[in-house]
């Protein structure tokens, strides 16, 4: 009986693993490619990026690895750097901002009522649901008319007033309930005392949240900075290397890698946050 | 376990701030520090120094007879002469042998000379004798032939006569002949046959007439016949008869003798007639006789010609063999030539005879090249080279080709000497490919009197400004790409690392230039560019760049 049990639990285990395996194959496939050397990935990616014949082969092992294309970027590619850290710039102004902008709104509209409330924050859902490309041009106008292209604050402005924080927040200090607030307002706290001593601190999992998924989301940004920045030098780090070609496709390799590494740090730190506000997200009223 | 991973976050950052110093630091490490200028306004000077030797200007010759044995030799290369010094002495006993020679030699040619002059009289006149004989040969050739071919003519001639004669109807003509007698003869019988019947008739008539007469008168003229007799008919017949008998007789005998001569005749027709064939024979044999004469004379004719056209043929020949030019013989003329270049030669030696043998320096100068020994015989060409003092020197320096461009002719140069004795104000003279080497030039400069002595060595500095030229970059500025010359800009750009200094190649062209600096086409640079001119390392068009402070 347990023997059967635990075989059907392998053969379940077995029939997740692939699709998981599937999942991770990405990350492992760059893993090995930052460390392979160049003649291996030449002889790996020619059929598709030197014209060669045939199709791509791929191992998990490289047969000769080397740290080579790690050094490159690490001692010889000050470039690299230069984008890393407008990447970590951009992605703290815009946390910051949103937590400065974001967070009261969230808690305005959660916890105070003012006429069209509910017009704004359909309004603010809209907005939400509204992809980067629908939004572009009129941003791109917007921008251009405060002459904020080629700019840093073309990104980071438009993030910070992003309404998706918003919402996630929202359904945090929704939670907080009328009655503790009233208790401190009762103890003499104004409106400001009771978000930021009341508010804040119960409605904390949802300000994290919101800022891990906010810091996943615009470490990763691309179309914003390609769209507003011509200033290569302003381009965060998901912008590097934007063609690879062969001679510089390990280095792409170990930028994706060290790209991958400050996202996973933060996914591990923020994980239950992360979960609570995707729930959080989840829930429609 | 949260506080774990910031701290690895933290620990991931601070290591990438690390990295990032450690990679700038790298990078700049590999950035070329340079220093810049500018353009600048200058003119471009073209120094040209070479080095070089004084030269004489002008050289002369000595020379002296060809095969004359050098006595004494009285002065050293390099020694100055003075006009009219000794240079050399020539053995006079040889030379004066030397014009016994000569003279002797001359002689023989005069001699030569004559003979050939008389042979070619005499051979002048033997060809005009020649030349006569001959013509007199071929007038007696023509007229020997004339003869010959009017007698074969003639000949001829009188053979085809013959021929003609013989030709001619002879045995008709002699049967005709006959014919006709016989005919002649038969019409003479015939008349006299006639005659004779007529006689005969005449009589018969008369006897007739007469009986009627007689009749008549019987009836009416009785009385006449009775008075003469009358006579009865018997009576007047027979004496008509015999009064008529002698006409009759000789008209008979007449007849007869015609009729005998006609047979006669016919006889000797038949006669002929009978002998006609053998004579036919006869004749056909003489008749080929007379014709084979012809034939011979015929030829006889035709061979006197041929004979008289040959003869006169090589009569004429012989006539124009003697009138033929003999070939041209200047042997006479060529010994009179020689004769006079003897003389002339001779007229030389005597002259040095008359010098003694003594040769003399022509000019004032120091001696450059002795070609003699003594004791040797002299050259042909150069005995002693002098170099002419009165002349001057002059500088002479090769200069390498590719400066052809920067010295020319009338430049103004200076000459340093020996002793850095400067001589200004000096003028190219020449610039001329050197013989020798193709690649270099010579060049020349008339030295005034009294500056260097000849054989010293000295420089030659030549300065040639060409215009003024605003964009004048220094040589190492230049690079050059085949044959595209550029330089460096040193330019700010926007690259990801922020605001960079890039070397940007700008290609220019190049005007001029000298040893420092060069002169480029106006406007391919502005002034404010920047232009790497040293650098630590190598700089790569379009590469980083760091200035460096001055």
């Amino acid at each position: 009986m347990k023997k059967r049990f635990s075989i059907r639990k392998l053969l379940v285990i077995g029939f997740l693993t692939l699709p998981a395996f599937a999942a991770c194959y990405p990350i492992l496939f760059l893993l090995a490619g930052s460390l392979m050397g160049r003649d291996e990935l030449k002889a790996n990616l020619s059929p598709v990026l030197s014209g060669g014949t045939g199709f791509i082969r791929w191992s998990l092992l490289p047969a000769y690895p080397t740290l080579r294309e790690w050094v490159r970027l690490l001692l010889d590619t000050p470039e690299a750097f230069v984008m890393f850290w407008n990447s970590v710039k951009m992605t703290l102004a815009i946390l910051a901002g949103q937590l400065l902008v974001g967070v009261p709104a969230a808690w305005g509209f959660a916890k105070y009522r003012f006429p069209g409330k509910k017009i704004f924050f359909t309004v603010y859902i809209i907005l939400m649901m509204m992809p980067f490309q629908v939004l572009m041009l009129s941003e791109y106008l917007v921008l251009d008319g405060m002459r904020l292209l080629e700019h840093p604050l073309s990104v980071i402005l438009p993030a910070v007033f992003s309404t998706f924080p918003v919402f996630i927040m929202y359904r945090f200090f929704c939670g907080v309930p009328d009655a503790i607030i009233e208790s401190a307002k009762i103890d003499g706290a104004g409106h400001l005392k009771v978000f930021l001593h009341v508010g804040l601190p119960i409605g904390s999992a949802g300000v994290i949240s919101a800022l891990v998924l906010g810091f996943l989301e615009y470490w990763n940004l691309i179309e914003q900075p390609l769209a507003f920045l011509k200033d290569k030098s302003l381009w965060p780090m998901s912008l590097f290397l934007p063609n690879i070609d062969l001679s510089r496709a390990g280095l792409a390799f170990a930028a994706s890698v060290s790209m991958l590494i400050p996202a996973f740090f933060v996914f591990l730190g923020g994980q239950d946050y992360l979960e609570q506000g995707i729930m959080a997200g989840a829930v429609k009223e | 376990m949260k506080k774990k991973i910031i701290q690895m976050l933290g620990g991931f950052l601070a290591l990438m701030i690390l990295f990032t110093l450690l990679s700038r630091a790298a990078d700049s490490a590999g950035i070329p520090r340079v220093t810049t200028t500018t353009i600048q306004s200058l003119s471009i000077v073209h120094k040209v120094t070479a080095q070089g030797k004084v030269e004489e200007n002008r050289e002369q010759a000595v020379t002296t007879e060809a095969n004359q044995r050098v006595k004494a030799i009285y002065v050293n290369e390099g020694q100055q002469v003075e006009e009219g010094e000794l240079l050399f002495e020539i053995d006079m006993e040889e030379l004066r042998e030397q014009i016994l020679n000569m003279e002797q030699e001359i002689e023989k040619q005069k001699l030569q000379t004559q003979d050939s002059l008389s042979s070619k009289a005499v051979e002048a006149e033997r060809k005009a004798l020649e030349q006569q004989r001959a013509s007199s040969d071929y007038a007696d050739a023509q007229s020997q032939g004339d003869r010959a071919v009017e007698r074969a003519r003639q000949e001829l001639e009188e053979a085809k006569k013959a021929l003609e004669e013989y030709k001619k109807p002879s045995s008709e003509k002699q049967a005709a002949e006959l014919k006709r007698k016989v005919k002649e003869k038969k019409e003479a019988w015939d008349a006299a046959k006639k005659e004779l019947q007529a006689l005969e008739k005449e009589l018969e008539d008369a006897i007739a007439e007469e009986k009627v007469k007689a009749a008549g008168s019987t009836e009416t003229g009785e009385t006449e016949t009775k008075e003469t007799a009358v006579p009865t008919a018997g009576q007047i017949e027979n004496e008509l008869k015999s009064r008529y008998q002698d006409v009759l007789d000789t008209a008979k005998e007449k007849t007869d003798a015609a009729e005998k001569e006609m047979q006669d005749a016919e006889e000797a027709l038949k006669e002929y007639q009978n002998g006609a064939a053998q004579r036919k024979e006869q004749r056909e044999s003489e008749k080929g006789q007379l014709e084979q004469a012809v034939r011979d004379k015929q030829a006889a004719y035709e061979d006197a010609q041929a004979s008289r056209e040959s003869s006169l043929r090589s009569a004429g020949n012989a006539v124009a063999g003697a009138s033929v030019a003999d070939a041209q013989d200047s042997t006479a003329r060529l010994g009179e030539i020689e004769m006079e270049q003897k003389e002339l030669a001779l007229s030389k030696l005597q002259k040095l005879e008359k010098a003694q043998g003594k040769i003399m320096a022509p000019i004032r100068g120091v001696i450059t090249k002795i070609a003699l020994t003594t004791g040797d015989r002299t050259p042909d060409g150069t005995a002693i080279l002098l170099a002419d003092l009165s002349s001057g020197c002059k500088f002479v320096a090769q200069v390498p080709k590719e400066q052809e461009k920067y010295i020319a002719r009338k430049d103004a140069a200076t000459l340093i000497g020996g002793d850095d004795k400067k001589i200004e104000g000096l003028e190219i003279a020449s610039v001329q490919m050197n013989e020798e080497n193709q690649e270099q030039l010579d060049v020349t400069v008339n030295l005034p009197a009294d500056t260097l002595s000849m054989g010293q060595a000295a420089t030659l500095e030549v300065s040639r400004k060409a215009g003024s030229s605003r964009s004048c970059v220094p040589l190492e500025t230049l690079h050059y790409d085949s044959q595209q010359a550029y330089v460096l800009v040193a330019e700010e750009s926007q690259t990801v690392l922020g605001t960079e200094m890039t070397a940007r190649r700008v290609d220019v062209t190049v005007l001029d230039k000298n040893e420092k600096y060069a002169a480029i086409q106006e406007g391919d640079l502005t002034p404010e560019q920047k232009l790497v001119q040293s650098s630590d390392r190598s700089v790569e068009p379009g590469g980083r760049i760091r200035l460096e402070e001055e």
